[in-house]
């Protein structure tokens, strides 16, 4: 089972976002803060990473920078507000991530993009 | 009534006793400490020393050859009869004297008082007695009395007479005004201090309960809601009953209003992050769980908070029923309600003539203008926007609106409406119609703008320069270096110099100004300058 890590502070979302992958078959685990979602990315072999940009303790930029540095191979999708934080997302993008979905986001597309990343 | 008779009656009587044990006349008399005249002798008599009081004797002989110096008495030096003693400390004395006196001489003696040297009557001393009792300087009570022989009697009476302070503390404050007043004021300050703590910790409790609450009920929520979006056979919560989905959710949930509260939250929340058929789905378990009906019945209540939620929820899902009821707060003096109701009314209420807008008696702020703006925009992308009722409005911050909204929308073919009220209309009207005219480059009302390089408020006639700068004329040319030998500000003729330049360099030459104006000729060169011009 792959292993999917979502770093978002609205639990709801995150949630949503859990229950949907789960039923897609993915193992989910999820953090509220950037410290966290370090320490998670440090200890948990993870296989794709869905993170937010503007999260308590750390910003987006800082975990994709700690991501690209411990696993560079993992993919990483940014759940994110275009209009909000556009500087901040270009920036992500060429620091590697792999994918931007925009918020509003349609959870089943999301997912459709998960199992692209992973089966990649 | 009868019943209620006895128990009342029965408090009554308690509350008086209580009263009167509390106040009981005995406990507020303090012990008499006045000394009468009659009295005066007999503490006189048994007392020592006091502090301040002398006796002297005055002996009036009947005949003129007694002499009376042997007895230490002074005669008067214009009476042979009148002989005076010299003052003494203790009564005793005096009435010792005044009897040998007696006794031995032919005449009339009397003790007399001093105080503090000065000759008083009996009724002073017994009022001076009286004062030093009061002020504890003089204790009555701790009389002397020589008769005890021993000191064994001495001590076995004053075992036999209990203690008895000479005020009690209690009396002592009751008795003082002032003390009375100041121990109430800092009772009441005392209580409600004590009231004041008593309800901030209610109320933080409270608070700190609902947050508790709130997030239990939040994670309650996710499961559910979860379930009823990713459901795979989307028809079938079209299909599913109250009933069955109320059963999702922990029983009896959904009758609790913090619950009702949170899901709306949580509903309106994923409505704004999610997409595509989601938002249909939060629609429809908002609906089906009757949480309209829960946020309708907020516009009912009292606090400008929660109708000021029942609004935003109800503009949020789009609850279309309830805007006969949020009309009615589109003129409310509450600006959060008012914004808000006049939000929900452009938004769902689907009158293109922008009516709620136009009738507003408050003017708009730039926040309401802002939030309205990303209304209209969005309106008027689904529909026809009749803009006409804004710009007829009797509120000059709706009609300034509605020109900024032409400008914003790029409604070009409203220029005409704007030039045909350009001259009637306000400073801050005009202004607006400017940068229209000035974004769209409408060349049609330039006739009207140079009119309006004669007016007296800066702001737009640096404006109609700006206008003229960009879309003026030949006749604007002249009509400009007109205004710029009349005009004396600095800043005014600056501006008229760069659109004159803008329009027509060859205009602005120092041979067509004279010399010896130092200010034009800096304002040339500057303008004339590749660098400086871009400054």
């Amino acid at each position: 089972m792959k292993n999917v890590l979502i770093i978002e502070d609205d639990k709801l979302i995150s949630s949503l976002v859990q229950f949907k992958l789960r039923k897609e078959g993915y193992n989910v685990t999820i953090t509220e803060d950037g410290i966290a979602g370090m320490d998670a990315i440090d200890l948990l072999e993870t296989d794709l990473i869905i993170t937010d940009v503007m999260i308590p303790f750390k910003n987006g930029i800082e975990i994709i920078h700690h991501a690209k540095r411990v696993s560079p191979k993992v993919p990483i999708i940014v759940l994110s507000s275009l209009g909000e934080e556009e500087a901040t997302v270009m920036e992500a993008f060429n620091l590697g991530v792999s994918d931007f979905v925009p918020k509003p986001f349609n959870p089943n597309e999301l997912a459709m993009r998960v199992r692209r990343l992973i089966n990649n | 009534m009868v019943n209620e008779a006895g128990p009342r009656s029965i408090k009554k009587l308690i509350f008086t006793l209580v009263f009167l044990n509390l106040f009981l006349p005995g406990n507020l008399v303090a012990q008499d400490s006045s000394i009468t005249v009659s009295h005066l002798q007999s503490v006189l008599e048994n007392v020592e020393e006091i502090p301040g009081l002398e006796f002297i004797i005055y002996f009036r002989t009947l005949n003129d050859t007694t002499d009376l110096t042997l007895l230490n008495l002074s005669q008067h030096a214009d009476s042979v009869n009148f002989w005076f003693s010299d003052t003494i400390l203790l009564y005793n004395e005096a009435k010792e004297l005044n009897a040998d006196l007696s006794l031995s001489n032919e005449g009339v003696g009397s003790i007399n008082y001093l105080l503090y040297k000065r000759e008083v009557s009996e009724s002073g001393v017994a009022e001076y007695l009286g004062n030093m009792i009061r002020n504890e300087l003089f204790d009555p009570t701790g009389i002397v009395n020589n008769s005890f022989g021993n000191e064994g009697e001495l001590v076995l009476m004053g075992t036999n007479t209990p203690f008895r302070p000479f005020y009690k503390l209690k009396i002592k404050i009751l008795s003082d005004v002032k003390m009375l007043l100041l121990l109430a004021c800092l009772s009441m300050f005392l209580i409600a201090s004590l009231i004041l703590v008593f309800v901030m910790f209610i109320i933080k409790s409270k608070k700190r309960r609902k947050e508790v609450l709130t997030l239990r009920f939040k994670n309650l929520c996710y499961g559910p809601i979860s379930d009823i979006l990713f459901d795979d056979d989307p028809e079938r919560l079209n299909q599913l009953k109250r009933e069955d989905l109320v059963a999702m959710f922990p029983k009896g949930h959904l009758n609790i209003d913090l619950f009702k509260d949170v899901m709306i939250q949580e509903i309106i929340s994923l409505n704004k992050n999610m997409k595509g058929n989601f938002k249909a789905r939060l629609k429809l378990i908002y609906r089906k769980l009757e949480l309209d009906k829960h946020s309708i019945k907020k516009l009912s209540l009292k606090r400008w908070d929660a109708i000021t939620a029942g609004i935003v929820e109800i503009n949020e899902m789009d609850v279309i029923e309830a805007v006969p009821m949020v009309e009615k707060f589109t003129s409310h003096d509450n600006f959060y309600i008012r914004s808000n109701a006049v939000a929900t009314m452009l938004n769902i209420s689907n009158d293109m003539s922008l009516k709620v807008l136009a009738d507003q008696r408050y003017p708009l702020s730039k926040w309401q203008q802002m939030k309205y703006y990303r209304i209209i925009k969005y309106i008027n992308n689904k529909g026809i926007v009749k803009f006409h009722l804004l710009f007829e409005s009797k509120n000059e911050s709706v009609r300034v609106f509605g020109i900024k909204l032409v400008r914003y929308l790029g409604l070009v073919d409203r220029l005409s409406e704007l030039q045909k009220m350009y001259l009637t209309a306000s400073i801050n009207e005009k202004i607006e119609i400017l940068k229209c005219y000035d974004k769209f480059n409408h060349i049609d009302g330039l006739e009207d703008v140079h009119r309006d390089l004669s007016t007296t408020d800066k702001t737009l006639f640096l404006n109609v320069v700006k206008v003229l700068k960009n879309l003026g004329s030949e006749v604007s040319q002249i009509v400009l270096m007109e205004w710029f030998r009349k005009t004396k500000d600095f800043e005014c003729r600056l501006k008229i110099l760069e659109a004159v330049n803008s329009l027509n360099p060859d205009l602005v030459t120092l041979r067509d100004f004279p010399k010896e104006d130092k200010e034009v000729n800096q304002m040339i060169a500057h303008l004339k300058d590749p660098i400086l011009n871009h400054v």
